[in-house]
């Protein structure tokens, strides 16, 4: 067997190191490439600092491969013996690494670990906490809801009436894509992590939003029918409401079996977010204060939910159920009705909810997003992309979208 | 017929492909000790899958290239503790033949082939949400 020759192997570098600069590539992930030349005498962390004047990524996010290995900044060039016309790679970290370890959570990590924000959706997808949800992934499974469902008058129209809430809750695609945004832990992990009072309940907002009670809440048509109910006797005061003074509204003490009046403040469209979360810990004054205030377990019979059309609206809502107005009043609904559900943690109940307000609410929301043109939707993307060396305007656009507006996905797709 | 290219001279082709970083993205390789005459024992670096809990996370390796390489695959440990099928929880011992790409080993194949298929193992939609353990922790 002839194999086990050894043929000539290049000059060996195991001498002591020359005093002349060895001359090395590093290749970032974006194909840039940087040539240097430096002793080998110099420590990483200079070889980083040089890099960050040239690349401007800080020299902390910096980690640098060679042959296999991470370079360590306190090493020196030697200690890997680089030699000229060798490639080091650059990638790009994290700005830290202590939540990293935590955000590898599934489900079932709903300890006591705070998940931290996945970084894919850091990486590109803005603030958008639905961009997943126009990935690919996603494609022909929610439809988002297109312009017209805020009505002729772009919103300034009756909310829907009760039963077409009922009737697209009643949609098996609609209450799929229900579930599905409540199982998908990234979006969860968004939420929470994007919102300090549902961060201060640490694990409580995850367990709950990731229970069954609260999914079969979100998807059960009886209840909704009910919460809008509820929404209409309460009238536009906090819950989401845009903050419209109520002149017509029917007292709060109305019971459920008055049918409800389309009322709420019709003045809101997504676009306008509250000032405000109109609904939650921060304490605006409405009726039910007292209601959610009680504690969990001293009313066995009385009945908690809430639920905040805003964002199922933006689910597809519009499109399951041709809507006329969108539904600005948010309905959380209390009290003792009928209905036999779960009593949730009110507190938790509350940051959830304006939490979901806000997300629904307070972010450019991805209905009319999706109306405009690319070059305005992705414009921040596009720069990127176009700061990386990738020109071609379309194929950008193609990525950008397959990837849910990513830019981290987008080269990959382009590289792909 | 072609002939066959031996041993070692296949190795220094893989080696002046991982240092001069002609692979492929994501991954790196090179020698533990540069003046190994063998070049039996290699480093590695996977650089974890974009959309994935191995994001931003940078795993490393370390490869074993037998006398009988590369008629005989190369063996292949996780240094990086990861959570990941065909990876032995205990030892970070790679399974090859758990991996599509080289599971019918071949002597084209290459320590790249290898990395590469281990990555996209990675990006598996069955594993990329894999729970992770803790970055830095090693086997």
């Amino acid at each position: 067997m002839s194999s086990n020759e050894t043929p000539e192997r290049p000059s060996s570098p195991s001498e002591a190191p020359p005093a002349e600069p060895v001359t090395f590539t590093v290749k970032s992930s974006h194909d840039q490439k940087y040539t240097i030349s430096l002793p080998l005498t110099t420590p990483v962390l200079e070889v980083k600092n040089k890099l960050a004047e040239m690349s401007e990524i800080p020299a902390d996010r910096q980690r640098l491969i060679y042959s296999g290995r991470v370079m360590k900044d306190e090493e020196t060039l030697a200690t890997y013996k680089i030699q000229s016309g060798h490639t080091v790679h650059m990638v790009k970290g994290a700005a830290s690494n202590a939540n990293r370890g935590a955000a590898a959570g599934g489900p079932a990590s709903t300890g006591n670990v705070r998940p931290a924000v996945p970084t894919n959706i850091a990486a590109g997808s803005g603030n958008n906490p639905l961009a997943g949800l126009t990935g690919a992934r996603y494609a022909g499974h929610v439809q988002l809801p297109s312009a017209d469902m805020f009505g002729p008058d772009g919103g300034m129209g009756p909310p829907p009436d009760p039963e077409q809430l009922a009737q697209a809750m009643n949609n098996p695609l609609f209450q799929g894509t229900m579930n599905e945004m409540l199982r998908n832990p990234q979006l969860l992990d968004y939420i929470i992590a994007s919102n300090p009072m549902l961060q201060q309940l640490g694990p409580e907002a995850r367990r709950l939003m990731q229970s069954d009670m609260f999914r079969q809440m979100m998807t059960n048509p009886d209840v909704i029918r009910q919460m809008s109910q509820m929404g209409g006797s309460l009238g536009g005061r906090g819950f989401g409401g845009m903050g419209a003074p109520p002149p017509s509204f029917p007292e709060p003490g109305r019971t459920d079996t008055t049918p409800a009046p389309p009322g709420g403040a019709g003045a809101g469209t997504t676009a306008s977010p509250p000032p405000q979360p109109p609904f939650g810990a921060s304490g605006a004054p409405n009726p039910f204060a007292a209601l959610f205030g009680a504690p969990a377990d001293s009313t066995p019979g009385g009945q908690s939910f809430g639920f905040n059309p805003e964002i199922l609206n933006q689910l597809g809502l519009g499109t399951a159920a041709p809507s006329t107005g969108t539904p600005s009043t948010g309905v959380p609904a209390t009290g003792g009705q009928a209905a036999p559900l779960p009593m949730f943690d009110p507190a938790a109940m509350n940051a959830l909810l304006s939490a979901m307000g806000q997300q629904g609410l307070g972010t450019p929301s991805p209905a009319p997003a999706d109306n405009r043109p690319p070059e305005e939707r992705y414009a921040d993307q596009l720069r990127q992309l176009n700061d990386m060396g990738f020109f071609d305007f379309d194929r950008n656009v193609e990525a950008l979208r397959r990837s849910g507006g990513s830019v981290q996905g987008a080269i990959n797709q382009l590289l792909g | 017929m072609v002939a066959k290219v031996p041993r070692n001279f296949r190795l220094l082709e893989e080696l002046e492909k991982g240092e001069k970083g002609l692979g492929a993205d994501g991954c790196s390789y090179g020698l533990v000790e540069g003046d190994d005459v063998m070049m039996s024992n290699w480093n590695a670096t996977i650089l974890g899958p974009p959309h994935s809990n191995h994001e931003n996370r940078i795993y490393s390796l370390k490869i074993h290239c037998g006398n009988s390489y590369p008629d005989e695959p190369p063996i292949v440990h996780f240094i990086s503790r990861i959570n990941l099928p065909g990876v032995d929880a205990q030892n970070g011992r790679v399974e090859l033949a758990k991996l599509q790409r080289v599971s019918n080993w071949n002597r084209d194949f290459t320590m790249e082939r290898i990395l590469v298929a281990l990555r996209e193992h990675m990006a598996h939609p069955n594993h990329r949400k894999l729970h992770q353990p803790p970055e830095n922790n090693t086997y």
